[in-house]
């Protein structure tokens, strides 16, 4: 194990580096690092572009489902609206509805 | 045709045996309504192949321009540029063919019609693959001439046959599928030029090794390669077809 | 299958049930084991006698490639399964491939003209494989752009699964095209097979090791991507329960 190279690889990042030597160009190693640290800002940057589509329908979501429930509040029970006893939160909770699959003219 | 082979019937009649033949025979005869519409329409505007014809010339005239004014060797580029150009003319060919459907409102019309959706496929394919060639013959002899270098051979022929069909058959799939997208003139290009990617590395090399008179043999494996490209999507487009023009 | 995506969500998303057992949170646990397992394993492997350091490189490169591979026939599997059956679970699969597939595609590329760098010298070249990797990603890549240009969900699917089909048989077409294209200034080194290392036993090892790691990975993200599909589904829904309460007022 080339412990020489690795901690030459860490000072990299921290301080301004020493020219590689010969030998670590050599053997490639400055080149592993090079892979490995594309390899995880790629995964990062998915990650994040990821988990910020996902929150953002998450609040889409929550700020439906309240505007839902401020609706059903200042609004009396309706007897004349043929639905209201069907109450559209549990079908919603319950089984998500899938609109896109079934939209077809 | 399918759906007609797969009904059981025990005794064969000589009325079933017409029938299935009218039915292929119908299946022709929309394809080939739906060519001579187009070559008709074409004919009264003169549309997509005047467009076609000046983009072309204009895309061979600024090559021309853009290359260093000696070349070495022009045999070494012009496959390539000539190809280039036929693909570029091609791609805007392809583009009208449905979105002057879809701006008439003629594309629903044809939807309605009570017809195989493939059969209108093929013969759309069929009115495609004729304005490219069209062009592609009338484009040669004037790109040897800009060029000073004569790309006019008859083993040419074989080439350009098989590239174009390639082209129609994709071109025209793509070309359905962009015009019910937002970008639909950018979009086609982008679909079709890394699909259709292997018949041009393919036709440009053949047409090198042939304007360089190269044995036959260097180059059947490329035209075979275009003829496999040719069969598949012959066969597949037709099938999704359906899924395309879906509403 | 109509509710396989669902069960893939592994109860993530919006839910005001009961919690499921979540895959997504068990992996992310193995992870932080197997993770750091894989970097000892190929910190400790052997050097490859004449790619020295740089032959770890292949640690990485070929498991995503496989993983790559793997999303695009997810892709092609979905885009049968749409056409056959117009279903929205298959419409999920097809844009968790494709997505999927190009982030793979992308790690492959970049890990594999780094290393080609180093072995070859110089960070591209048009050899077979490359060029075929390369024309596939954007292949892909338009398929995306295709996607996102569409506004209704059922063409949306639609379209994405005629082009899935059609990209995934085109691909080994490319391959054979590439053959005809002149390979360029740069030799390859390797003979035909640029990737051909001779593995002894515990480079194998760690090979293995690597790909299972990157797998649990692959499976995180899918049900991610899952899970990221099914919330615009529940949108969709909320808003169309809403419109209709909106009806009756």
């Amino acid at each position: 194990m080339n412990l020489n190279s690795l901690l030459f690889a860490l000072g990299q990042t921290t301080s301004t580096p020493p020219p590689p030597t010969t030998d670590q160009v050599d053997s490639g190693f400055v080149y592993v690092i090079a892979a490995f640290i594309a390899v995880w800002l790629l995964i990062a940057v998915y990650l994040f572009w990821l988990n910020r589509r996902q929150e953002s329908l998450r609040q889409e979501v929550e700020q439906l489902r309240q505007e839902e429930a401020e609706r059903q509040s200042t609004q009396a029970p309706a007897p004349t609206a043929p639905f209201t006893e069907l109450d559209p939160k549990l079908e919603v909770s319950g089984t998500p509805q899938t609109p896109q699959g079934n939209l077809r003219g | 045709m399918a759906r007609m082979a797969k009904i059981d019937r025990p005794i064969e009649t000589g009325l079933e045996k017409q029938k299935e033949k009218s039915a292929l025979s119908a299946y022709f005869r929309v394809a080939g309504q739906v060519f001579l519409k187009d070559i008709r329409t074409e004919l009264r505007t003169k549309e997509i192949f005047s467009s076609m014809a000046v983009f072309s010339l204009l895309v061979v005239m600024v090559f021309v321009f853009a290359l260093p004014g000696k070349l070495k060797e022009a045999g070494d580029v012009a496959p390539g540029l000539l190809w280039i150009a036929f693909t570029f003319a091609g791609v805007l060919g392809l583009n009208r063919s449905f979105i002057n459907e879809k701006d008439r409102g003629s594309l629903e019309g044809l939807l309605l019609a009570p017809a195989e959706r493939s059969a209108i496929f093929y013969g759309k394919a069929l009115g495609n693959f004729t304005f490219i060639i069209v062009v592609e013959l009338l484009l040669a002899p004037i790109f040897s001439m800009l060029f000073n270098f004569s790309v006019l051979r008859l083993e040419l022929l074989p080439v350009l046959l098989l590239g174009t069909i390639g082209f129609a058959e994709i071109g025209t799939l793509f070309a359905a599928m962009a015009v019910n997208t937002r970008a639909r003139e950018v979009l086609l290009p982008v679909l079709f030029f890394p699909i259709m990617l292997p018949v041009i590395i393919a036709a440009s090399q053949s047409t090198a090794a042939i304007l360089s008179n190269r044995p036959f043999d260097e180059i059947s494996s490329a035209l075979g390669l275009m003829f496999f490209f040719d069969l598949i999507f012959a066969v597949v487009p037709g099938m999704l077809f359906e899924l395309v023009l879906e509403e | 299958m109509a509710t396989l995506t669902k069960k893939m969500d592994f109860g993530g998303g919006v839910t005001t049930g009961k919690r499921k057992f979540d895959l997504s949170k068990v992996l992310l646990w193995t992870m932080l084991v197997s993770f750091p397992l894989t970097l000892i394993f190929i910190l400790l492997a052997p050097s490859d006698f004449e790619l020295k350091y740089s032959q770890r490189i292949f640690y990485f490169h070929m498991p995503s490639n496989i993983l790559c591979l793997l999303s695009f026939t997810i892709y092609f599997i979905g885009g049968l399964g749409y056409w056959r059956t117009r279903k929205r679970s298959w419409d999920i699969l097809m844009i968790t491939g494709l997505e999927l597939g190009v982030f793979f595609a992308l790690i492959g590329i970049v890990t594999g003209s780094i290393w080609a760098r180093y072995a070859w010298g110089t960070f591209w070249t048009w050899d077979p494989r490359l060029t075929t990797v390369t024309i596939m990603m954007v292949v892909y890549l338009a398929g995306w752009m295709l996607r996102s240009s569409v506004e209704d969900p059922g063409r949306k699917a639609a379209l994405t699964a005629v082009f899935g089909i059609i990209g995934f048989i085109n691909v080994p077409l490319v391959y054979f095209s590439t053959r005809f294209f002149p390979a360029g200034l740069h030799p390859i080194v390797f003979g035909t097979n640029g990737a051909a290392v001779a593995l002894e036993g515990f480079m194998i090892v760690t090979l293995v090791i690597s790909i299972i790691t990157f797998s649990q990975f692959f499976v995180y993200l899918m049900i991610q991507r899952i899970r990221l599909e099914n919330l615009r589904d529940q949108v969709a829904g909320v808003r169309m329960a809403l419109n209709e309460d909106e009806d009756y007022a």
